[in-house]
């Protein structure tokens, strides 16, 4: 019984995050999206924050003509610390998030966006 | 007309080549299937109607060539174009309206699809594959850096050439690997190709990968396959140096290996190369995308960036049920 719980509790512990995924999107290192294929998307108010591994995000429209809409109605409130290229066409948020990580940035396109101000109160860089 | 499944390319470069001076304009447009995806068509006819009636810069604009001025100088003109890698017929619409150009004008189209090829060619040319002459120099340009093999190694060579049943980039990628390596290399190497259950064109091209002990260049190669193909070079090691990988070392072996190669100061690989490193990431998770580590294609950011807040809510009520579990 001694042993029994450790085991019980780590058997628990791997179903939760077997079944619920919840190391899931900490393994992306990278996502491009041309967002005139899919004209229109809601991102979910965890769904970059959670990709702590993140390195690359670029979100581009390939066609000029073509409207698309990136919804974001939660906000964002970080991106990963590991971030190094970020590309964003019509960004659509008014400031970058609130834990944003420039340091480590090589390249920060933010083309046709809404922003206003990069970020509220003071930022080391 | 001209089609070929790998040296299509390289067959139409040489065709241009030798006779593009016997025309009055000529112009070779390559990676049609790839800047079309990128939405470019319209640049591409643009650079072509510049091209050919040599004055810079001329904007169509529109879908179908409208101006008379610019349709009666065509008209007037014998032409030879070279369309690579074609892939949808819309795409020659787009680009070329035939009845335009000049009478004793050619225009040559490279595709994998032979239905394409159908639909737009008077005459279509199939490329066989090379034979076994062939394949052992090709072979040994790349394993010797020589037309032959030594002595020593022929019975070997043979052994590698018959794996990549003649085709030209799979003799490229296993020449390279094996170039410059000691007999028993490649003995145990030949071995395991020969252990694999169904050889085809992509295990063998997993070799030269797979054997990559470092993942530095290994992510490299990855990251180029899924993001950076066809960008300008120094854009894409400047991003990936950022990242934090030995971007000298890493492209360097890529380009010795055949499997990356620079040109016009574009990054650029072949696509069954390309097509092996995406079947590399996709693996890395058969069950859920969220656990690849690069996501590129529309359908599957979309998932991922949309339903993580349906997987949170599932998170809280499994661990409510674990806890009442637990405590019980």
């Amino acid at each position: 019984m001694q042993y029994g719980c450790p085991s019980k509790f780590k058997i628990l512990l791997k179903l939760c995050f077997s079944f619920t995924g919840f190391q899931g999107t900490g393994k992306v290192e990278g996502i491009f999206l041309d967002v005139s294929k899919i004209r229109e998307i809601e991102l979910s108010s965890t769904s970059l924050e959670r990709m702590y591994k993140l390195r690359l995000l670029n979100i581009y429209n390939s066609e000029a003509g073509v409207k698309c809409r990136v919804h974001h109605p939660h906000g964002l409130e970080s991106l990963s610390k590991e971030l190094r290229y970020l590309h964003w066409d019509g960004y659509p948020l008014t400031s970058l998030p609130r834990k944003f990580y420039p340091e480590n940035l090589v390249e920060l396109n933010l083309s046709s966006s809404k922003v206003k101000q990069l970020w509220r109160g003071d930022q080391v860089l | 007309m001209l089609t070929t499944f790998f040296l299509e390319t390289i067959i139409a470069g040489a065709f241009y080549d030798s006779f593009s001076s016997q025309y009055e304009g000529h112009h070779f447009l390559p990676n049609i299937r790839q800047e079309s995806e990128k939405g470019r068509l319209s640049d591409l006819r643009d650079e072509l109607l510049s091209k050919l009636l040599e004055e810079e810069n001329l904007r169509v604009g529109t879908p179908h060539i409208g101006s008379t001025f610019i349709r009666d100088r065509l008209c007037q003109k014998k032409v030879l174009l070279v369309l690579d890698d074609v892939n949808d017929v819309r795409q020659f619409q787009h680009l070329i309206e035939v009845p335009l150009i000049g009478a004793g004008s050619v225009v040559v189209v490279t595709s994998r699809d032979k239905q394409v090829l159908k639909n737009v060619a008077d005459e279509i040319y199939e490329v066989e594959e090379l034979n076994s002459h062939e394949a052992l120099q090709l072979f040994s340009l790349n394993a010797f850096k020589g037309n032959h093999p030594p002595k020593a190694y022929m019975e070997l060579s043979i052994t590698a050439i018959n794996y990549a049943k003649g085709n030209p980039l799979a003799l490229q990628v296993l020449g390279s690997y094996l170039f410059d390596k000691g007999r028993h290399f490649w003995e145990s190497q030949l071995n395991e190709i020969e252990s694999f259950p169904e050889l085809n064109i992509y295990d063998l091209l997993r070799i030269g990968f797979d054997t990559q002990r470092d993942n530095n260049t290994k992510s490299i190669f990855l990251d180029i396959a899924c993001f950076f193909r066809g960008h300008q070079v120094d854009f894409v090691k400047r991003i990936l140096y950022g990242c934090g990988f030995k971007t000298d070392i890493g492209f360097r072996v890529l380009i010795d290996r055949g499997l990356l190669k620079i040109s016009d100061d574009k990054v650029e690989m072949h696509d069954l190369l390309q097509e092996m490193a995406l079947e590399v990431v996709r693996k890395e998770s058969l069950d859920e995308l969220g656990r690849q580590s690069r996501l590129w294609s529309p359908k599957d950011v979309y998932q991922v960036l949309t339903n993580n807040l349906v997987r949170f809510i599932y998170t809280k009520v499994f661990l409510f049920i674990c806890n009442a579990i637990w405590m019980s």
